[in-house]
């Protein structure tokens, strides 16, 4: 044995959350009901892609996300190296074009290859990224899938990009989100004039945006209803073949989506939500039943307000900065964090997804940093990153000895 | 920087070796300690997965859509 654990009993707890209908995230197996099961609430690809698992080894499925986090890596390397290096600098308006070669090129693009590798690096060696990927959560996949997504709006490809924001969505719910930049960028002309209010309207309803979104909003459609439809179709079919039944359908909706509207972690959850759905958490014996709330009170409890400030404020963002595909990046990076900092639950695993785009994010963040006199010149971009990373460690390892979450 | 940062490929490399290396211990330490180094997530997607091929009807708590509720598909 590596380790002695005393076994954990979380009091009363335990016993009132043991339904079929709950889902805890405590990494510790309930021994409270012998039939208990952890609920399975993703998309039904992810169970496909772990197949696998049962044939060549148990270990496949972590192997495909570590490499998740290879290839994301190499994108983000990608898109350093091509296109937001040579964009980073003083904002010069209307600038849509990468600055032609100048004199003396040869030791800027070392220099430039060098800044890459390194913002490169702290992804690869960010003890997030990898620890989470080696532990099995597959939030590297979503990831690759949403970089690669940047990837393809960065170079214009937007039918492509449709489609995987399409993915994305179906992957998990909030990617729709990233498609509101998109939108506004598509149909846009010179970022340098002055728009009116129909000209700007114009902009974001047009042909190429109806289309865009038409194909993100078919891809979402088609996935669902293929996933739904395994329910009918394949259990049909196997009752003929077999006599067993398929478990996709109906549950693939409510676990899958439905399930996240009215989801309520009390613990382990490091969101700004997490005291209130603590005290609020229902019981299941009658006796200490608090008296039924006025109807205010019932909105304001509801699990499903948290959405209002964190779709708003993330579409909202979606909206406003966005002038050119240069800022993208940036919109993508502010949404994500809007969406992270808001959202009712807020384990390790969303943490990730913030690094991604913060690296993205340096030069340019640096750039902002840089304009403060106090701080001095020689302000690394990594630095800023190890502040960044330092917050982020010391916040969870707060969380995790506090005395709330025992 | 310039003449001290080694090539992207190094960091390729070391970023997976470092990955498979962690891969190959957590497979060492689940099998040897009650604290796990897998997350409960990676059994509950292998679970997932196996239920795929081996559908078992008695396995789990699933909700019944309206299609086999109603109508019976299904069933």
């Amino acid at each position: 044995m590596l380790l002695e654990v005393p076994s954990l009993n979380i009091l009363g707890w335990e016993s009132e959350l043991c339904s079929p209908r709950v889902h805890i995230v405590t990494g510790v197996e309930h021994v409270c009901s012998p039939y208990y099961r952890a609920t399975y609430r993703y998309t039904p690809i992810l169970a496909l892609l772990l197949v696998p698992n049962e044939f060549i080894h148990p270990s496949f499925g972590k192997y495909l996300f570590a490499s998740c986090d290879i290839f994301a890596g190499i994108i983000i390397h990608n898109l350093l190296l091509k296109l937001i290096l040579p964009w980073a600098g003083p904002y010069r308006h209307g600038d849509t074009e990468v600055p032609s070669a100048v004199k003396g090129a040869a030791p800027q693009l070392k220099q430039r290859a060098a800044k890459a590798t390194l913002l490169t690096a702290i992804h690869f060696f960010n003890p997030m990224v990898f620890a989470i990927s080696t532990r099995g959560s597959s939030e590297s996949v979503l990831s690759l899938l949403v970089l690669f997504t940047l990837h393809l709006c960065l170079e214009e490809r937007w039918d492509l990009a449709a489609i995987f924001i399409g993915l994305g969505t179906h992957w998990k719910i909030y990617p729709f989100i990233y498609g509101v930049p998109c939108l506004c960028i598509i149909g846009s002309g010179d970022p340098r004039n002055h728009y009116s209010f129909s000209d700007n309207l114009r902009r974001l309803i047009n042909v190429r945006t109806m289309r865009f979104a038409a194909l993100s909003a078919g891809t979402f459609a088609l996935l669902g209803a293929f996933m739904y439809a395994m329910y009918v179709f394949v259990r049909v079919f196997l009752r003929f073949v077999a006599n067993q039944k398929h478990r996709w359908g109906y549950p693939f909706i409510h676990e899958s989506y439905l399930y996240h509207l009215h989801r309520r972690d009390h613990r382990h959850n490091f969101s700004p939500y997490f005291y209130l759905t603590y005290l609020t958490y229902p019981f299941k014996d009658g006796s200490n039943k608090p008296p039924l709330p006025t109807a205010f009170e019932a909105i304001v409890r509801s699990p499903l307000i948290s959405f209002v400030p964190q779709m708003g404020l993330s579409v909202l963002a979606g909206f406003l900065f966005p002038r050119r595909k240069q800022d993208l990046p940036f919109t993508w990076f502010v949404q994500t964090f809007v969406f992270v900092l808001f959202n009712k639950v807020c384990t390790s695993q969303v943490s990730v997804l913030k690094v991604e785009h913060h690296t993205l994010r340096k030069p340019d963040i640096c750039a902002v940093f840089l304009m403060v006199p106090p701080l001095p010149s020689s302000c690394h971009p990594s630095a800023i990153g190890l502040l960044w990373e330092n917050s982020l460690l010391g916040w969870s390892v707060g969380r995790h000895t506090s005395p709330l979450a025992k | 920087m310039t003449a001290t940062t080694p090539p992207f490929k190094t960091f390729l490399v070391a970023a997976a070796l470092l990955r498979v290396g962690l891969i190959v211990y957590s497979e060492w330490h689940d099998a040897r300690s009650v604290v796990k180094y897998t997350d409960i997530d990676y059994r509950v997607f292998s679970d997932a997965a196996r239920f795929v091929l081996n559908p078992n009807p008695s396995a789990g708590n699933v909700a019944r859509g309206p299609l086999a509720e109603y109508f019976g598909l299904g069933e």
